[in-house]
C-alpha cells in the first residue's frame, strides 16, 4: 500500500494550486481498492492518502470545477451531477469495505490537509469504522397521503337549518378536537413504528422531514444478517398504515451516510 | 418493495432521497475544509438543495399553499 503522500507521476497536477482535493470517504488503510475510479474533477482519478492505519479517498479537482453558479442548482444541474458522482464513488467504496461517507463537497487545500483531516479525527474514525462493519442503511419515510383526508363533517347535525351561535361553537369545537386526535394519533403511530423497526436496527436517527406531509424520515443502520427482517417489518408497516392515510417509503441499501458524524475534538481554533 | 420514484435516479433511488442523504448527512470534518462552493454559502446551498430536490421528486405532494416555514 502507498504511505502518506507518495507521488506518483501522474499525479504532479497536485502541486497547482489551482488543483483543491475532493473527499469521499473515509476507510481503513488497506481495506479498499479505488484504482480505476471516477470521481469529481476532469481526470477525477480516485486515490487513496493514508495516514496511519486510515485511508481517505479522494480526487484532484480545479478549484473553478466547484463553481456552481445558482442556475446550476437544478435537477439536471452540476450538483445533481456533483451528488450522482459522490454517491457512485462512496458505494464504489462502501460495497468493498466500511466507509465513512464525507459530506458532499467537502474540499480541502491539498493532501496535508486530508492528512491533518484524518490524524484529527483518528480515534472516532476507528471507532465508528468498527460499529458500521457489515451494516448498510435504510432509509423509512412516513408521508401523509393527501387523498385519504377525511372531509370534515361541515354538514352534520340539522341539515340545512341555520345554525345557531352555540351550535357553530360547538360543531368547530368538535372538529379541533378531532383534528388534534387525528394529530396524537398520527403521533403515536409514527413513535410505534420508529420504535418497531429500531428492533431490528443497531442505530437509529431522525432528521426532520423535507416537507410537512413527512411525519417521519428515520435512517435505520442494519447488521446484514437482521436485514431481511427488517425489511419483511417494514412491509408489514406499509400494509398496516395505509388504511390511516400513510405511506411508508422505504429507500436503501446506502452507505452510513446517516451513522457517519464524526464529532468535532473540540480543539481551541488556532 | 413500495413504488419507486424513478425521477433522476441513481441505482433506484430518487434525486431528492440522494441529496436528503450527500448534502445533510454524512462526516463533517472541520479544519482545513473549503467550506464554500465559489461564494455559495453552503447553508444557503443545503436550503436550495432541498427544495429543489422536493419540488422535482415529490409531484405526489402539491402542497400548495400551507404556506408553513420551517427553516
Amino acid at each position: 500500500m502507498r504511505s502518506t503522500l507518495s507521488v506518483h507521476g501522474e499525479w504532479k497536477m497536485r502541486q497547482d494550486p489551482r488543483q483543491v482535493r475532493y473527499l469521499y470517504a473515509i476507510v481503513r488503510a488497506e481495506s479498499v481498492d479505488v484504482a480505476g475510479l471516477h470521481g469529481v474533477g476532469e481526470s477525477g482519478q480516485v486515490r487513496l492518502v493514508s495516514h496511519a492505519d486510515l485511508a481517505i479517498a479522494v480526487s484532484d479537482v480545479a478549484r473553478d470545477a466547484l463553481e456552481l453558479p445558482e442556475e446550476e442548482l437544478s435537477e439536471n444541474g452540476k450538483v445533481a451531477e456533483l451528488a450522482m458522482t459522490h454517491d457512485a464513488v462512496v458505494r464504489a467504496i462502501f460495497d468493498q469495505a466500511p466507509a465513512l461517507p464525507l459530506r458532499l463537497a467537502t474540499v480541502v487545500a491539498d493532501d496535508e490537509s486530508a492528512v491533518r483531516a484524518l490524524d484529527q479525527y483518528h480515534d472516532e474514525a476507528i471507532l465508528r469504522l468498527d460499529r458500521l462493519d457489515g451494516h448498510r442503511e435504510w432509509g423509512i419515510r412516513l408521508c401523509r397521503e393527501q387523498a385519504t383526508q377525511t372531509p370534515s363533517p361541515k354538514l352534520d347535525g340539522d341539515g340545512g337549518a341555520r345554525p345557531t351561535g352555540t351550535a357553530y361553537l360547538q360543531r368547530r369545537r368538535h372538529a379541533l378536537r378531532a383534528g388534534e386526535e387525528a394529530r396524537q394519533q398520527e403521533r403515536a403511530l409514527t413513535e410505534d413504528v420508529f420504535t418497531t423497526l429500531g428492533a431490528f436496527a443497531s442505530e437509529m436517527d431522525r432528521q426532520p422531514g423535507a416537507s410537512a406531509d413527512v411525519v417521519l424520515n428515520a435512517a435505520y443502520l442494519v447488521d446484514a444478517a437482521a436485514e431481511e427482517a427488517f425489511l419483511v417489518a417494514a412491509q408489514s408497516q406499509v400494509r398496516a398504515l395505509a388504511p390511516h392515510g400513510i405511506r411508508v417509503d422505504v429507500t436503501g441499501p446506502w452507505p452510513p451516510y446517516s451513522f457517519a458524524q464524526l464529532r468535532s475534538r473540540r480543539v481551541a481554533d488556532a | 418493495m413500495p413504488e419507486r420514484n424513478t425521477l433522476a435516479s441513481n441505482q433506484g433511488t430518487s434525486l431528492a432521497d440522494l441529496l436528503d442523504r450527500v448534502v445533510d448527512r454524512g462526516a463533517f470534518v472541520s479544519g482545513d475544509v473549503i467550506i464554500q462552493l465559489a461564494g455559495i454559502d453552503l447553508i444557503r446551498l443545503d436550503l436550495r438543495l432541498l427544495l429543489v430536490g422536493i419540488e422535482t421528486a415529490h409531484e405526489l405532494d402539491h402542497s400548495v399553499g400551507g404556506g408553513r416555514d420551517e427553516a
